[in-house]
């Protein structure tokens, strides 16, 4: 072969990278069970809020990031800063990679798959540490750290290594958890079961969370679930008062607000109508006369992957188009050149950072159905991104996943299957007109359902439970059919037994 | 281009058939080459899972309850970092 693979650079770090030895022999349903909700147990205590910052830190932090926080599971001021961002970018960098051959390896031979595979992590605990320098970097945290003031107090290094250890070793440990879930200690893939995981949490805890925090620069204090705040300040008596207190219901932004319950709610409805929609190929058997079956294909044929890989992509460009500014910022360079890239401005009622001109402004979402309708030029830039960066994805993945037409029709003649009608050697032809169409459209869809959602201001929320939804029912497909396979589960027939 | 239409090809016609096969048996070999480790038959991303983690590579084996009791204590450090400083902030404050 000769000449220089960037596989080869992975090699020197193998010995003191962790692996996660994979299952002597195959994990029995009920342990998959317990290893699944213990791992997400651990996930969601990553909800802690770091150590070294003021208490309640979440409002006063200055947040350019609000919009993407939910789609990655990043929360603000606790471990899970980074959330799912690193592993899922590194994920995607070097799947679609190699998909498009832009990297030398031959993924038939096991040591280039384990260097593959070690490529994966090492990026992702490598973006960790750049992600958690670049947020420490940019005064993110300046004015939350406790006991510091930034006008008066020389840099407090101290904390900030605190800060950047706690981030990176749990980035690190959540990259060994998803690691533990994929090698099959439990249902699905793990980046897709957190994910679904912090989604359902969320959007309960958005409608009916009981926690009051006192609202950032106001007197008030409100509960944090958009629900039970308005029937905590519903009422009977004063229609007036309680008008001002729907319309507040539906539009705070400190706190979740009903209108990104209601899009969440609605895309809801609509991932589960899409996932309905499939074609059925009619298959025979060769071996077996007489044994005829259909085969589904599905119109959501990658899932929710085409729209997590757009999102992935802009919300990339957001996090380093922030950190650029911010180093050019600080290196001085002449102002235009920082507000050609972006221009963030602080909202006062919400500490958020938002975008007002710039190169990034034109590929963030919408903070509201009004700036949607005043910046048109954006939206049409925003929506026809994220669409045309899922299509894109969604015709490549069905040909460089593994589920490519050549791949069933693999299966199909190892199982002694063909479809009804046709010959051996057209099957993968027959798949090819069907697949990458449903892929695409599928995408297409959900993409569209996904932006609709941002333009009516969900905030992310609408694309995390896109993601969330249409993850949920792989992981579900998996857990059924394990079930079935495995005979049931030994502990609820043991239940069962008691009654 | 027009001019290079009607030369013959540069090396002969006999190198030309050598080029074309090893130009042939590329393309084969790229075919074969599977784009995905699931496609190379060893599991890995399908179309709706993510998958990054499905082979044993070489490194430093751990077991995947010590990776989970690992992060229960990193987050138990926390916490106790936590109760330490309300403590401490407590007797300072007064």
């Amino acid at each position: 072969m000769g000449g220089f693979r960037l596989l080869d650079l992975v090699q020197f770090f193998l010995p003191v990278l962790p692996e996660i030895e994979s299952p002597v022999e195959k994990i029995a349903f009920d342990e998959k069970v317990v290893y699944t909700v213990g791992g997400a147990f651990i996930f969601l205590l990553g909800q802690l809020p770091l150590y070294g910052l003021v208490s309640n830190a979440q409002f006063a932090i200055v947040d350019p990031l609000y919009n993407i926080r939910s789609i990655f599971a990043m929360e603000k001021g606790t471990l899970l800063e980074l959330g799912l961002l690193p592993v899922i970018t590194a994920a995607f960098i070097w799947q679609v990679a190699a998909g498009l051959r832009l990297i030398n390896a031959n993924l038939g031979l096991r040591y280039d798959r384990e260097l593959f595979q070690t490529g994966q992590k090492l990026t992702a605990f490598a973006l960790a540490v750049v992600y958690a320098a670049g947020l420490i970097y940019s005064g993110y945290y300046d004015n939350v750290i406790r006991g510091y003031d930034p006008l008066k107090d020389s840099t407090p290094i101290g904390s900030y290594v605190l800060l950047f250890t706690q981030i990176v070793s749990w980035s690190w440990l959540v990259t060994l958890m998803v690691e533990i879930f994929d090698k099959g200690y439990s249902f699905g893939s793990g980046v897709l079961s957190f994910l679904t995981l912090q989604v359902a949490t969320n959007t309960v805890a958005d409608l009916i969370g009981i926690e009051v925090f006192k609202v950032f620069n106001s007197n008030k204090s409100e509960s944090y679930g958009a629900l039970m705040n308005l029937v905590r300040n519903f009422s009977l008596f004063s229609p007036k008062k309680n008008a001002a207190t729907i319309w507040h219901a539906f539009t705070r932004i400190q706190l979740p607000n009903l209108n990104q319950f209601y899009i969440s709610l609605l895309t809801i409805g609509g991932v589960i109508l899409l996932q309905n929609y499939r074609i059925e190929i009619p298959i025979r058997s060769t071996k077996v006369r007489g044994m005829s079956n259909v085969f589904p294909i599905r119109l959501l044929y990658t899932g929710g992957l085409p729209v997590l890989f757009a999102f992935t992509v802009l919300a990339n460009v957001q996090v380093f188009g922030y950190f650029s500014t911010v180093v050019l910022s600080k290196l001085g360079a002449p102002q235009l050149l920082v507000s050609l890239l972006g221009k963030f401005e602080l909202n006062p009622t919400s500490n958020n950072l938002n975008l007002k001109t710039g190169i990034l402004f034109y590929l963030s979402n919408s903070t509201s159905l009004l700036q949607t309708l005043l910046s048109p030029i954006k939206t049409v830039v925003y929506a026809f991104s994220i669409v045309v960066l899922s299509v894109w994805f969604a015709n490549k993945w069905s040909y460089i996943s593994g589920s490519s037409p050549k791949d069933i029709a693999k299966q199909f003649k190892d199982q002694g299957i063909s479809i009804s009608g046709k010959r051996d050697i057209s099957i993968a032809k027959e798949l090819a007109r069907v697949i990458p169409v449903a892929s695409v459209s599928g995408a297409f869809l959900l993409a569209g359902l996904a932006v609709a959602g941002e333009l009516l201001g969900g905030l992310g929320k609408g694309v995390a439970t896109v993601v969330g939804v249409s993850s949920a029912f792989g992981v579900l497909e998996e857990f059924m059919l394990e079930y079935q396979q495995s005979g049931g589960s030994q502990f609820t027939s043991a239940l069962s037994g008691l009654q | 281009m027009s001019t290079s239409q009607s030369n013959p090809a540069p090396g002969g016609l006999r190198s030309a058939v050598k080029r074309k096969t090893t130009a042939d048996k590329k393309a084969q070999s790229t075919n074969a080459m599977p784009l995905s480790t699931r496609s190379a038959g060893a599991g890995g991303s399908s179309s709706t899972m993510m998958k990054l983690f499905t082979d044993e590579a070489q490194g430093l084996r751990v077991d995947p309850l010590v990776v989970l009791f690992l992060a229960v204590g990193f987050i138990f450090s926390v916490i106790i970092l936590h109760v330490f400083a309300k403590i401490t902030g407590k007797f300072t404050s007064s």
